[in-house]
């Protein structure tokens, strides 16, 4: 197409449009400033201000192009083409290289996945950016408070012992030290935490290919059930699950989810903090069984993790806290069904 | 809040009008836009195009450049085979859905 055939008001017109069109899809604001272009084509400078007058305002037409934009997210996914990086295999397979290959290869295992994720148009961009940031948050965070953790630990040294000895502190982070808390954050933290982000993913993916239908009570039940037993059945993992589905479905409402996310968590948050404090309170020097002598005790001798009751947070005090949610959110889904027939029947 | 009941019809039906249209001939973008505008089923050709790359993206529509007579090169706009098949399957459900609804709304008596 060459502007030369075309006017000053129409090279006006269409600049105008231009602007007004910012921020509009980029393929449809180029068809349809094409598609203009192609009607001023030709048209001497009487017939282009005539056409421009029933063209209307570069603004107006801007702004029913953004409605009608509009109208496509509220009316639902637009299909997608099911081939290619949009295909159901492709979805399962980038979901799969995402959750699982951080097992097999840490780290860069997961960056594949992420990679895939990224390049495909079945995740909107927002999603894309959760999936990268919350397991490398945590990440992060495995490691900062891991290596904090230990260096905490050899600030407590005794004094005397810690100034007056050649060899290096032996409670000092060392290399190994570091390297393990990388390893326990890499190879275990990332993944698990990519596997649920993934199941999420998955929720959203079969959504937006049209292969699921997220505002039905079905699925509302199956999202309940799954986040009262998840967790049991595969520890965290299951949790994981069922906050997925809870949060992809359409009938809660955004505090009910907040919500069901948060009750678990500080259910199981406090478990480990009354844990924690016990466990510092705890005397360093208990009597022997058999009451004849006194030994360290050996409760101090476990690591933190065990000291503090983590995997007795995590199962069952989690899952057990997220039944209770459970119930409450299978009870609001009757209610929200009984005030929709009300409404029906005033 | 009531909605525009007007803008709710249009939004339903505009996709199958272009795909009537279409069916009779190829058009090009200004050529279906004023078919559209008179009757008032879209606002303006900006609404249009956003519905025909909906079109193109489900496969039911299909487009290629052709000289016009008087010069600039066009894009048209056609119907593929599932066009025509989405058409016919709109056409077989319309008519019996129109004929429901107006004996609803009409108040007739029994």
């Amino acid at each position: 197409m060459t502007e030369a055939q075309l006017t000053p008001p129409a090279r006006d017109y269409l600049r105008e449009l231009d602007q007004a069109l910012a921020g509009v899809d980029a393929t449809t604001a180029a068809e349809l400033r094409d598609g203009i272009a192609e009607s001023l084509q030709g048209l001497d400078d009487a017939a282009a201000r005539a056409h421009i007058t029933e063209l209307g305002d570069p603004a107006f037409v801007a702004a029913s192009a953004r409605g009608a934009l509009a109208d496509v997210a509220a009316v639902g996914p637009t299909p997608l083409p099911r081939t290619g990086t949009s295909s159901l295999a492709y979805l399962l397979s980038a979901l799969a290289v995402f959750a699982l290959a951080g097992f097999v290869i840490p780290v860069i295992g997961w960056i594949g996945g992420v990679v895939m994720l990224w390049i495909s148009p079945i995740w909107r961009r927002g999603e894309k950016w959760a999936a990268t940031l919350i397991p490398l948050g945590l990440f992060a965070a495995v490691i900062g408070v891991g290596v904090s953790a230990a260096l905490g630990a050899a600030a407590s040294m005794p004094r005397n012992f810690a100034t007056y000895t050649d060899v290096s502190n032996p409670l000092l982070p060392g290399g190994y030290d570091i390297l393990g808390i990388t390893i326990t954050a890499g190879w275990i933290v990332l993944p698990l935490t990519a596997s649920g982000v993934a199941v999420w993913l998955l929720i959203r993916g079969l959504m937006r290919t049209g292969r699921l239908e997220p505002a039905s009570t079905a699925f509302a039940t199956a999202a309940a059930l799954v986040f009262a037993l998840g967790g049991f059945v595969l520890p965290v993992i299951g949790w994981f699950a069922g906050i997925a589905m809870v949060c992809a479905s359409g009938v809660w409402r955004r505090w009910q989810k907040v919500v069901a996310v948060i009750v678990p968590v500080a259910a199981a948050a406090a478990a480990i903090v009354a844990s924690a404090v016990i466990a510092a309170q705890a005397p360093g020097i208990v009597d022997d069984p058999t009451g004849s002598f006194q030994v360290p005790n050996p409760l101090l001798n476990q690591p933190l993790l065990l000291q503090w009751n983590v995997p007795l947070a995590l199962w069952p005090v989690l899952p057990a806290a997220a039944a209770l949610v459970a119930a409450w959110l299978l009870i609001e889904i009757q209610r929200g069904r009984r005030a929709h027939r009300a409404r029906f029947r005033a | 809040m009531t909605p525009d009941i007007g803008a709710q019809l249009r939004k339903g039906v505009v996709e199958h009008c272009i795909l009537g249209l279409l069916a009779r001939e190829p058009m090009y973008g200004w050529q279906l836009a004023e078919e559209l505008t008179g009757p008032g089923l879209i606002a303006s050709i900006g609404t249009l195009y956003p519905v025909l790359s909906r079109l193109r993206e489900r496969g039911v529509v299909a487009t290629y450049e052709q000289a016009s007579d008087t010069g600039p090169v066009r894009k048209y706009y056609r119907l593929t085979d599932a066009g025509r098949q989405e058409l016919d399957a709109f056409r077989a459900q319309w008519r019996p859905f129109t004929r429901a609804v107006g004996n609803m709304i009409d108040g007739s008596t029994r």
